[in-house]
């Protein structure tokens, strides 16, 4: 952890506050200028368990989470005792007294009482503002402006009245308070480089989580109509969708089920609209059905998997990153897919994006690999600039081409031009029974082999049109080590690299962006055009889904460094297990 | 006085049906005496006397013996999965408005795994025109029991006769919000013509069931005969009684029709509604989707 940032946790009840503390001192560090990346834990149920919120904050961009913290405020005793050992050495703990009863507990941090309830109830007649109060504290432990704050506050309560307002502004201004007398001689952050919210290179930058920059970039890329069924932790992707959609244009149907949200997509994607489903590895199960329909009429659609702790419900709002298999491989018969996994909230944004424009250029159903960290995890990121994406729509047919039109012609390409319905001469029927080139069912072997050839075939022009992007890989000159993971690791395994470099060891490492069908030829010149000795691939699952998948195309036997246990890699973990393979080699 | 055989005659006959279907699919697979083909027949001069163009229509069918329909039908035309054409249609209707949707399939295709999807597009009174073939089995597969085949009746699955309550289609419906529910068998061409135009050219979620036979696997099972003793019965215990209240048709083994237009009523689409809530709250900020003109703005019925 470098000494410019800052790690806060936030522990308590769910339903107490925890996360909305979380999230307003988020947004003011932001304001002030800070680049900021946070995360919460919060049980599935509504009310009652333990939630928590935790925040970096740094004067430079941040690409991971930490999981040792400089601040704790312990809303309550579970909060107390579940977080009090991941506070860093020279860091501090907060605790309200009223809640949290210290003796017999062996606490390495410095304590210090904050009396959250009572302060609340000085202000407000009950506690409900101490929320309000760790805010205005945490706030000046980490050293923003008390205006800042207290703008934001104005700007969430002022429709809640006059009365309710001031009341939080006193919580706040008395936690503020309070917490300048504690912060005498603490580490808090310097003042950020410029104090208008103005990022690096001087662009505007923006807060939002991985699920809101999915629904923006889709929007971004001529997304016009979206179905979902609600599911954690893919809703607020729904969401914001069916905020947003009414002022492009576009249509959101909360459907009956998955299997109707990627039906209804299909139908719209056959109108020639670009449409997106957004769900979790359950909800990806029951789409298994529409997935292969739409990989066989040729149609374009996106669907956004964020992954989530299984098997089965599992563990609903917990992090993992285990539905590559199924994403891949799941289907009734063969079918040719892409799927793609976003490494940060920025690219959840550019991705999805993209992800419409291989939809549309292939004419496939295209996968994005989100996942709980990203969903809820927020991020300072730059402004994206609309006027840079790339649109791109599918191939429709010449005048020439609507003479005897097939729409499953097969070209060098793959790729046919396909009629929107209404086109004169257009008409055809998509099905998903094997059908000829025209469309009409056909079950003969030589027709089957010959569509599953034009269908697959498109892979591989894919594969020719693959360019830099594809793929993000430093090869570090002389490293024997090498690490290969996939989508949201990304940021740790980066730390950790770093790490490892501190203490002279080099490794390299590869993260492709489209994870099926691979970058092949990039992959294979990470792995034998380099000094690499040993691959180590990290990802978040049990079984080491996509070590099996590197496994079966290339002759590697790689280090698995898998974590199951719903929470992200911490940086340091990864670090460990470069430590070891280096000892190993 | 000659020996010579006349000349053969030189005209062609063509059916008038002809340029509605995909005559490089002909023949069928439809079996003697199916009731689908009829019911086909009522569609398309339902669709030629209705005026839509054929541009404008796209038909959408799911799996099995009804779910044919849609791949002999020459018009933008989508065969999808068992039980999704509802689902499909409803995506297709909502990314362009101006298609007249018809969802074209059968009893065990619409009502068993798809009954998610009819119950909710006739609650959201979703615009598209759903004309379920009942015929009581699941044809394709080989005669199993349906949510729709009459207590007592035999099938693969319940060879000592069914004792599941089936469903009352239109019942079903009405009570899910169609705006036009409606029940002929077979027999009764004209009038399922002119149920299906009515339904056509009418906003919202309208419903036709369609009785018919299947001589193959149902009539057989069940000693009923053939596709003409099928015919028999649905003239012999036929009653048009329109305007019935739904919930007094449900259908037993062999007995008495009820057919008619049962519901002829009106209610905003999902489609209208939609603009007029986003409308209203979003005022300037909310924008119609490209081609969306029209709706949201008063209709005449």
């Amino acid at each position: 952890m470098s000494d410019s940032s800052v790690m806060i946790r936030i522990g308590g009840e769910g339903g107490e506050g925890v996360i909305s503390t979380g999230e307003l001192l988020s947004k003011a560090a932001s304001r002030a200028g800070h680049s900021i990346m946070t995360y919460r834990i919060f049980p599935a149920e509504i009310k009652g368990g333990l939630a928590q919120f935790q925040m970096r904050l740094s004067d430079r961009s941040i690409r991971a989470i930490a999981t040792e913290f400089d601040h704790l405020m312990a809303f309550n005793q579970e909060a107390l005792d579940a977080f009090h050992e991941t506070v860093a050495d020279g860091g501090c703990i907060y605790y309200d007294p009223s809640e949290c009863d210290l003796e017999g507990m062996e606490i390495r941090a410095e304590t210090i009482p904050v009396p959250l309830n009572e302060i609340a109830k000085e202000h407000g007649g009950t506690n409900r503002g101490k929320n309000m109060v760790a805010l205005g504290f945490l706030a000046r432990i980490a050293g923003l402006d008390l205006s800042v704050t207290r703008d934001l506050l104005t700007e969430k309560f002022r429709r809640k009245g006059e009365k309710i307002l001031a009341v939080n502004i006193a919580c706040l201004e008395a936690g503020y308070e309070v917490g300048a007398e504690s912060s005498n001689g603490r580490a808090v952050l310097p003042s950020p480089p410029n104090g208008d919210g103005g990022g690096e290179n001087g662009r505007r930058t923006i807060v939002i989580s991985g699920n809101e920059a999915t629904a923006l970039g889709a929007i971004a890329a001529g997304c016009r109509y979206m179905a979902g069924y609600p599911i954690t932790p893919a809703s607020s992707i729904l969401e914001t969708m069916s905020r947003h959609l009414p002022r492009f244009g576009g249509t959101v149907v909360q459907c009956e089920d998955e299997i109707a949200a990627l039906a209804s997509c299909l139908g719209a994607s056959y109108a020639g609209q670009k449409a997106m489903t957004a769900t979790s590895g359950p909800g990806l199960m029951l789409m298994g059905e529409l997935m292969t329909l739409a990989s066989t009429q040729e149609l374009p659609v996106v669907v956004i998997d964020v992954q989530r702790g299984g098997p089965s419900t599992g563990l609903p709002t917990k992090q993992e990153q285990s539905d590559l298999k199924f994403a891949i491989y799941g289907s009734a018969g063969e079918v040719p897919r892409i799927i793609v996994a976003p490494a940060s909230v920025e690219e959840c944004f550019h991705l999805t994006a993209r992800a419409f424009n291989l939809a549309e250029r292939y004419q496939l159903p295209v996968i994005v690999l989100s996942d709980t960290s990203l969903a809820f995890r927020t991020e300072t990121i730059p402004e994206p600039d609309v006027s840079q994406i790339v649109v791109e729509n599918r191939l429709q047919p010449t005048k020439a081409e609507l003479v005897g039109y097939q729409r499953y012609r097969d070209t060098p390409t793959g790729v046919s031009p396909v009629a929107i319905p209404g086109t004169v001469g257009g008409i055809h029927i998509a099905g998903g029974l094997e059908h000829d080139e025209n469309g009409s069912p056909c079950y003969t072997g030589s027709n089957h082999n010959r569509m599953n050839a034009k269908r697959f075939r498109k892979l591989e022009t894919l594969r020719e049109d693959f360019d830099e992007w594809v793929a993000d890989f430093e090869i570090v000159e002389d490293a024997a080590l090498g690490i290969i993971g996939w989508g949201s690791t990304k940021g740790a395994i980066q730390e950790a690299i770093e790490m490892a470099a501190e203490r002279g060891i080099r490794v390299s490492h590869f993260h492709p962006r489209i994870v099926s069908p691979l970058p092949e030829k990039r992959l294979r010149r990470f792995l034998e055009e380099s000094p690499i000795r040993k691959v180590l691939v990290v990802e978040e699952n049990f079984t080491g889904q996509f070590s099996h998948f590197l496994k079966a195309k290339f002759d590697i036997r790689p280090v698995e460094v898998l974590k199951a246990e719903g929470v992200p890699f911490n940086p340091s973990e990864i670090f460990d297990a470069i430590v070891k393979a280096e000892a190993d080699l | 006085m000659s020996t010579q055989a006349p000349p053969a005659p030189t005209c062609e006959v063509h059916n008038p049906t002809e340029q509605w279907l995909r005559m490089d699919r002909i023949p069928h697979i439809w079996c003697p005496g199916c009731g689908i083909g009829s019911s086909v027949n009522c569609f398309t001069d339902a669709l030629e006397k209705s005026k839509i163009p054929r541009d404008n229509v796209s038909i959408v069918s799911g799996i099995g013996c009804t779910g044919r329909t849609a791949g002999y039908l020459k018009l933008d035309s989508f065969h999808t999965t068992h039980g999704r054409p509802i689902a499909f249609a409803t995506g297709l209707k909502l990314a362009n408005p101006k298609l007249k949707v018809v969802v074209y399939s059968g009893d065990g295709d619409l009502f068993a795994i798809g009954g998610n999807h009819f119950i909710h597009a006739a609650r959201r009174n979703m615009d598209m025109t759903v004309i379920c073939v009942n015929n009581m089995t699941y044809g394709m597969t080989g005669g199993q029991v349906t949510p729709t085949t009459p207590l007592t009746a035999k099938a693969t699955t319940s060879p000592y006769g069914n004792f599941e309550e089936p469903f009352n289609l239109p019942y079903l419906a009405e009570s899910c919000g169609a705006v036009y529910v409606a029940r002929w068998t077979s027999f009764h061409v004209r009038q399922l013509s002119k149920s299906i135009r009515e339904a056509l050219l009418k906003p919202g979620f309208t419903f036709i069931e369609v009785v018919a036979p299947c001589p193959t696997l149902y009539a057989r099972r069940n000693r009923l005969g053939a596709g003409i003793d099928a015919m028999k019965y649905y003239r012999e215990q036929s009653e048009i009684k329109n305007g019935a209240p739904t919930r007094d048709v449900a259908l037993g083994f062999q007995s008495k029709i009820i057919c008619g237009k049962f519901v002829d009523t009106s209610r905003p689409t999902w489609l209208e509604a939609q603009v007029q809530q986003h409308r209203a709250v979003l005022g300037d900020k909310f924008t119609l989707a490209e081609n969306w003109e029209g709706v949201g703005e008063p209709r005449e019925d």
